[in-house]
């Protein structure tokens, strides 16, 4: 029974040991290759190790949010992707992330992450600025109002994903456009 | 399609991850042979036999039950995702994609030349052999019988006529078990008895819906190195798991040991010496591996081991349990 017990311990051990050595094994790649899936601290920091010469950005901010992004992640390799947060911003707001800009050359990229929808309740097609983009209306994981549009512009597709009303999303949307 | 479009389409990522899956799986099964200090051939073989099955199923099974493995987040936030090294260049290449394409590439000729195309010719000579044979007679000893009453099968014995030490048995529907007659001269009643009862105890296993499905699944993942060392570790282990079988059914540890040594331990002979230097030194290797190996029945058996009941599933459910949580945050 003792060695039973004993047993556990060391076996428990064991795994621990092995899931270091997993996280050492996956830190090491982000320090030989610069253009792996980060965080940066801001566009020029991206820009300059990436090369990712076009991003869209909108100029249109429904009041909650504002620029620039309290959070961006790229990557240069296997295909470019560029994620922008922004968190929800104001006195009494809780610090979580409300709308998320995300554009990839892949089009089953996903970010994931706390803001999904969880349930689609309608679904179209909307003309946008001479684009054909989807919308997505439903709710996120808390019920709380949530919507997605996304088209294709050259060769990346543009998601906008908000924890806002149709009509803000599609104004945020138009506004990266000319 | 380019290598590096083939890592990232649903086939390539089977492929990876399940290599992956069964690395991981196979340092927790070690890792728990270690802590609990595993000697139970079946339960050692059970926990040998995860990395071999788990990986199978647990790539379809995350993208059904866990789609949040393929996006950003959990993929930056996990504990080794593959892409990473993928994509990793040096000198213009990509050395960890290329390695391992190569490793996927010899394993599965390794399957094919070591496992497939031997197995296919062995059961397509048997048949002819079964069928010209000549000199062979039906093994009639009471004693043996006796020993089949309670079991689910009771397969003939042959002897046939031969000047080597060969003794094996056929699977399937008519199972049986041939000796040869030089076998049956040099050994004694009771070493030949306890023999037979170690070849009717692999029929008697080879109907075991376990084996045969571990076998299947292996050949599903003839590109994996890990699943193929793994499955040969607890096919060594099924030589134990059956003396252990053949003791209870002839009650003769000690017979057993003798006919081990007679058949398998014969006095070492001189090498011709016109044989080629590699050849020679490959062939010395296996030997001796062999050889290790049957040291290693003989040395369990004469220590007559108790087995621990209590480790019987529980290693093999740690081990099942550890691996499907690792292998969930290895994409």
């Amino acid at each position: 029974m003792r060695s039973k017990a004993f047993g556990f311990v060391a076996f428990a051990a064991g795994l621990a040991i092995l899931v270091i050595a997993l996280k050492a094994l996956n830190w090491f790649p982000l320090v030989a290759q610069k253009d792996l899936m980060r965080r940066y601290g801001d566009f020029e920091e991206m820009r300059t190790a990436l090369g990712i010469r076009q991003v869209f950005v909108p100029s249109y901010f429904p009041e909650e949010f504002r620029w620039p992004p309290t959070g961006i992640l790229a990557q240069g390799k296997p295909y470019p992707a560029v994620i922008m947060e922004f968190e929800r911003s104001g006195e009494g707001k809780a610090r979580e992330i409300g709308m998320m800009i995300y554009q990839a050359t892949r089009d089953d990229f996903s970010p994931g992450g706390t803001l999904a929808i969880s349930r689609i309740r309608e679904r179209a097609t909307y003309p946008l600025k001479g684009r054909s983009a989807i919308l997505e209306v439903g709710s996120g994981v808390k019920g709380e109002p949530c919507s997605r549009i996304s088209w294709r512009e050259k060769d990346v597709r543009i998601t906008v994903l908000a924890r806002l009303t149709p009509f803000e999303l599609m104004k945020v949307a138009e506004s990266m456009l000319r | 399609m380019s290598l590096s479009g083939f890592f990232h389409s649903w086939p390539g990522l089977y492929v990876a991850q399940a290599f992956l899956h069964s690395l991981a799986a196979s340092i927790v099964a070690e890792i728990a042979i270690k802590a609990w200090n595993v000697r139970d051939p079946a339960v050692r073989q059970r926990v040998l036999l995860v990395p071999v099955v788990a990986p199978v199923f647990l790539f379809p099974l995350f993208r059904l039950f866990g789609p949040e493995r393929d996006t950003a987040y959990f993929r930056m936030g996990t504990l080794f995702e593959s892409g990473r090294w993928l994509e990793l260049e040096m000198l213009g290449t990509r050395p960890a994609m290329w390695g391992l394409a190569l490793v996927f590439t010899v394993t599965a000729l390794v399957f094919l030349f070591q496992e497939l195309i031997p197995i296919l010719r062995h059961s397509l000579e048997s048949g002819r052999r079964e069928k010209s044979a000549g000199g062979i007679d039906r093994l009639e000893d009471p004693a043996i019988r006796a020993m089949m009453e309670s079991l689910p099968v009771a397969p003939d014995v042959f002897v046939v006529e031969d000047d080597d030490f060969v003794i094996y048995s056929t699977t399937g529907r008519s199972a049986a078990v041939y000796v040869s007659s030089s076998l049956v001269a040099a050994l004694t009643e009771e070493e030949l008895r306890s023999a037979v009862a170690h070849e009717i105890s692999h029929i008697v296993r080879s109907r075991h819906p376990m084996m045969v499905a571990a076998y299947l699944l292996r050949a599903l993942t003839f590109f994996n190195p890990v699943a193929l060392m793994e499955f040969r570790r607890a096919a060594q282990e099924e030589e134990k798991v059956c003396d252990a079988f053949a003791v209870n059914l002839a009650r003769n540890r000690g017979a057993l040991v003798d006919a081990l040594r007679k058949l398998y331990l014969p006095p070492e002979e001189d090498e011709p010496a016109s044989r080629p230097k590699s050849r020679k030194t490959a062939m010395e290797i296996e030997e001796r591996s062999h050889r290790l190996n049957i040291e290693s029945r003989i040395s369990r058996l004469e220590s007559g081991e108790d087995l621990d009941p209590g480790m019987r599933w529980l290693a093999p459910a740690a081990v099942t349990v550890a691996a499907v949580l690792i292998d969930y945050y290895i994409v």
